[in-house]
């Protein structure tokens, strides 16, 4: 065999490795992303609320193992001693149980409200407004042992600037249904 | 003079512009691999600490494999070190072998010294570092699973050397008997691999601790505290004044210390690239020749008494195979001149400054967003420029980039004329030795 032969040879293979690797690099560059980013893109959806699952106005919704309705959303105006242009919000939900696991499904329970421009405000403690004594909020409600067919009177207190009453609508989400929230609809939409 | 500086960078875009599809690739499999085994063996630890850092091992090796064939895959383009090769090789190599065969030598021959070697420098520090850290990650306080690096001060590891050992003599049996000769030399370098990983990273943590203990027997402070008592005999009582940490200054023999270590790193990729292409750099002949006093010194050191030599050698032994490689790696390079070994250690630092950049770079062209998003993103840019926040990270676009710039520098110590005079005049290096050792 001659040398040039060789060289022909060495060649072809070269080309033939080259382009193997070419379609191979359709494979192995999604396959590489997705080794790495796991663990990431696990944290982010887990820890998210990302996608929303819209609940019309007087209709209740399964989520986190129990049937959510948004009772009421109101403004309480006239209170003294808050930040100028704030306005205190109340949420309150009606929630009847259905798996009593809620130290499980409820864990990271997060009432949130979000305006038109994606704004999010949590609630708050520093309006402290009297309540009957069934109202809880989200969070002790996972500690009050409700049992299967209970019905909870939930509810959270926010303070929001007043330019954004107008938009503002209530999410809830937990962490056994991250990354997905219902996002509530009022009686106007 | 600016030829020599500027002949590298030329190859090394020539090669990647040849290669890049192949050097991408496998950069991308060893991502895939060294994270699949990472996590295989992280999660094996917590079930088992001395299984899971048995596992450890195919994670170094898989770092090393994607390294060896990365180099392998430019030697088409190097012709200068091919010939090198041939002339070591001589006429002891047959025909030239294909397949698994070749796979099989490429191993044997070039991954052990480098599998040493990368041991003896502390890169597989690195592994452990990362290893430690997705079991953290696993077991978030040690849950349940303990500490599982506790295992590398375990006196147990040696069962699991003996265990690694015998299974190598079963194997390099089977391999004399005939018969899937590469599956059994395949499992004589994992075995080897193995001890050598264990061997190497755990003496190496035994001996810091006896030095420790020797340290901490307080021999020196007495010794010190009788010095300063002759010297001194009216004991000084003055505090050390305090130094705003603004205002304090790295003294100057740091700062070369530093720099040494900043310049070495280089010099050290670049004999691995010599070990990996076969070529014997830790023989001490040639770089006796480099010199007549220094081959007059062999000389002499040659003929002092067997006995005191070797008592010599018991004791610098380590140093010598440690910085012999290098002190030859920087003759190859230095014997073509010092332009050469300054445009290999401007250019090697050059890429990472670049890769560093672009990093940075990469981000402020994506911008702000929340941290969750932000750990996606990263992995995203990591991929492509490696992470300055990560031990041993490779980037698809640096490292081929970094694996032609040190192919191309030794094809062109290589291809000088000074070089190829020197050995038609004294041909035959001991590469081939070491080809027949492995």
């Amino acid at each position: 065999m001659t040398a040039e032969v060789l060289d022909q040879e060495n060649r072809d293979g070269e080309r033939k490795w080259r382009r193997r690797s070419l379609w191979s690099l359709l494979l192995l560059i999604p396959l590489a992303l997705a080794v790495e980013a796991y663990d990431s893109v696990k944290a982010l959806l887990g820890n998210n609320d990302l996608f929303a699952r819209r609940v019309v106005w007087g209709q209740s919704a399964q989520f986190g193992g129990s049937d959510w309705k948004l009772t009421d959303l109101r403004g309480a105006f006239g209170m003294s001693n808050l930040p100028p242009d704030s306005v205190p919000v109340l949420a309150d939900f009606q929630v009847k149980i259905g798996d009593p696991n809620l130290q499980n499904l409820w864990l990271g329970c997060k009432i949130v409200l979000i305006d038109k421009d994606g704004r999010r405000w949590s609630p708050t403690s520093i309006v402290s407004l009297k309540a009957t004594g069934n109202v809880q909020t989200c969070i002790s409600a996972i500690f009050s042992g409700a049992k299967s067919g209970d019905t909870l009177n939930l509810r959270e207190t926010f303070l929001v600037p007043k330019e954004a009453t107008k938009s503002i609508r209530p999410a809830v989400s937990v962490a056994s249904e991250r990354p997905h929230f219902l996002l509530f609809q009022l009686e106007k939409d | 003079m600016l030829a020599i500086a500027v002949k590298p960078l030329a190859l090394t875009l020539k090669f990647w512009w040849r290669f890049w599809p192949q050097l991408v690739a496998t950069v991308l499999l060893g991502i895939v691999f060294g994270d699949l085994f990472m996590q295989l063996a992280a999660r094996t630890a917590l079930l088992n600490h001395m299984a899971g850092l048995a596992l450890l091992t195919l994670v170094a090796l898989t770092q090393l494999i994607v390294t060896v064939a990365m180099f392998q895959t430019l030697l088409p383009a190097l012709p200068a070190v091919q010939a090198a090769q041939q002339a070591a090789q001589g006429e002891t190599e047959a025909a030239p072998a294909t397949g698994s065969a070749r796979l099989t030598r490429m191993v044997s021959v070039a991954l052990l010294p480098f599998f040493a070697y990368y041991a003896a420098w502390g890169f597989l520090g690195d592994t452990v570092r990362q290893y430690s850290r997705v079991t953290l990650d696993m077991a978030p306080f040690g849950e349940g699973a303990g500490n599982v690096l506790d295992v590398l001060d375990s006196r147990w590891l040696i069962v699991s050397v003996v265990i690694s050992w015998l299974i190598r003599r079963f194997a390099t049996a089977m391999q004399k008997r005939g018969g899937a000769r590469s599956f059994w030399q395949i499992v004589v370098v994992i075995c080897e691999t193995n001890w050598i990983f264990i061997g190497l990273y755990v003496i190496s943590r035994w001996k810091d601790e006896a030095v420790g203990w020797i340290m901490s027997r307080n021999i020196f402070s007495v010794l010190e505290a009788a010095a300063d008592g002759l010297t001194h005999p009216v004991a000084g009582a003055f505090a050390a004044q305090f130094v705003p940490v603004e205002v304090t200054s790295i003294d100057t023999t740091t700062k070369l210390v530093n720099l040494f270590f900043y310049m070495l790193l280089p010099v050290i990729w670049l004999v691995l690239a010599a070990l990996i292409y076969g070529y014997d750099v830790r023989d001490d002949k040639e770089l006796m020749r480099a010199h007549r006093r220094v081959e007059r010194l062999g000389e002499r050191y040659r003929a002092i008494p067997k006995f005191l030599r070797d008592f010599a050698e018991h004791f610098i032994s380590g140093y010598r195979s440690r910085y012999l490689p290098i002190a030859n790696g920087v003759r190859i390079t230095l014997s073509s001149g010092v332009v050469l070994i300054v445009t290999l250690i401007v250019g090697y630092r050059l890429i990472d400054w670049l890769a560093a950049w672009a990093w940075l770079g990469m981000t402020r062209l994506i911008g702000p967003h929340e941290l969750d998003t932000w750990q996606v993103l990263s992995q995203g840019v990591s991929l492509l420029f490696g992470s300055p926040f990560q031990d041993s990270s490779t980037g698809i676009l640096v490292e081929p980039l970094r694996i032609c710039f040190l192919a191309a520098i030794l094809e062109t110590a290589f291809s000088l004329p000074k070089r190829r005079a020197a050995e038609s005049a004294q041909p035959g290096p001991a590469g081939a030795a070491e080809a027949q050792h492995a």
